[in-house]
């Protein structure tokens, strides 16, 4: 769904349909549940609740992804193969059901990377703009 | 362990297998078990640290939760479903545009024949179908599957000039003069507009080359499909995707 004043944004699931040679600033921005994901996987491979435990502990209670906003945004991230499945099992930690773990691919680095240089860029200018420090306050 | 425990938690379960039809079958069927473990998962750690509070404060964020992600996924599905299919996708367009109309007749004439509660309803869906029309006429965008709302300059078929938004930027999409053929060129010039730049491409006449806008590239006319409403329009999101990828954006 889009929307002029809204703002409009075409899901990576969509682009990633157009063709094999996909620049990774081609996806960019992320969404914010994608991108949390994503980094939630830079430490290697993980399950669904775990990567839901790693953005809560990450941003200090303040994010908190759903089981819906979690799967639906995982969806999108293995259609853009930006992550990619890594088997099922048992999570030794949890004895219980067998669990499907995801980790990030090659290209799915490349793009988180874009992102936060991107990130980074705008942060830069906003504490230029706001006069403020690289590392807080003002100047 | 207290008798509430398993009582609260298996009810939370349940609410919760029944909360996932509210997501398209194939969704559910590819992530459906995850989702229900990885809630179960939840509830545990709610109640370890909240007790019965806790997990029906985790139901009622869940329930948000699903209210939020599920209408993309369905109109993904819809996406999907009218791939390919030029009488499903245009029957898919139509009921997008009009089944709120046609839904809200189809009840005030059930609720006059055999359902009194098809009356207010029927009622209801023709309310919010005149509001979305006047909205439109006055110039607000809607939402609209498979299409993306623009601001153009130019009336007919193809407008001279259109700024259609991509994630936090905006793209302008200029038919630049061709001076061999006396014409508008027959290609859009795509260039980012900067953020924060006040623009509106009706006010923007006559269109020259804007260096000061980054290029990313060219991309014929005949790649955008465009539909225009009383004071509003639209590309197709399908076309608009065909035309980037020409345009190596």
């Amino acid at each position: 769904m889009t929307s002029a004043s809204a703002g409009t944004t075409i899901s990576i699931g969509d682009i990633s349909n157009m063709d094999g040679r996909r620049a990774p600033e081609s996806l960019l921005p992320l969404p914010d549940a994608e991108l949390e994901i994503l980094l939630a996987l830079v430490d290697g491979e993980a399950h669904g609740y775990a990567m839901m435990r790693a953005v809560e502990q990450r941003s200090g209670g303040h994010t908190r992804l759903g089981p819906g906003t979690l799967y639906a945004a995982l969806k999108r991230l293995l259609a853009a193969r930006l992550i990619e499945e890594s088997g099922e099992r048992r999570d030794p930690e949890r004895d219980d059901a067998r669990r499907r773990y995801y980790r990030l691919s090659d290209f799915g680095s490349q793009v988180l990377s874009a992102e936060l240089d991107r990130l980074s860029a705008l942060v830069r200018h906003g504490r230029r703009r706001l006069r403020l420090s690289p590392l807080g306050g003002r100047t | 362990m207290r008798p509430a425990v398993p009582a609260t938690l298996r009810l939370s379960a349940r609410t919760y297998g029944w909360l996932l039809r509210a997501y398209p079958a194939p969704f559910r069927a590819e992530f459906g078990g995850e989702m229900a473990l990885v809630f179960s998962d939840c509830c545990h750690a709610a109640w370890r640290s909240g007790g019965p509070l806790g997990v029906w404060r985790l139901l009622g964020r869940t329930v948000l939760d699903m209210l939020a992600s599920a209408p993309p996924l369905w109109a993904e599905r819809l996406e999907e479903a009218m791939k390919g299919d030029p009488v499903g996708r245009g029957m898919g367009l139509w009921l997008a545009d009009h089944g709120l109309a046609a839904g809200g007749l189809a009840l005030l004439v059930l609720g006059a024949t055999a359902w009194p509660l098809g009356l207010p309803l029927g009622w209801a869906a023709l309310g919010l179908a005149f509001f979305a029309w006047v909205a439109e006429t006055d110039g607000i965008a809607l939402p609209r599957p498979g299409r993306v709302a623009i601001r153009t300059c130019g009336c007919g078929e193809t407008p001279l000039a259109f700024t259609v938004r991509r994630g936090d930027r905006v793209l302008f999409f200029v038919r630049e003069e061709d001076p061999e053929r006396g014409d508008w060129s027959d290609l859009y010039t795509v260039r980012d507009r900067p953020n924060g730049t006040d623009f509106d491409p009706c006010f923007e006449l006559p269109l020259g080359p804007r260096s000061e806008w980054s290029l990313r590239g060219r991309t014929p006319v005949a790649t955008l499909r465009f539909e225009h409403h009383e004071r509003v329009s639209y590309v197709t999101r399908e076309s608009l995707e065909r035309s980037l990828v020409c345009a190596a954006v």
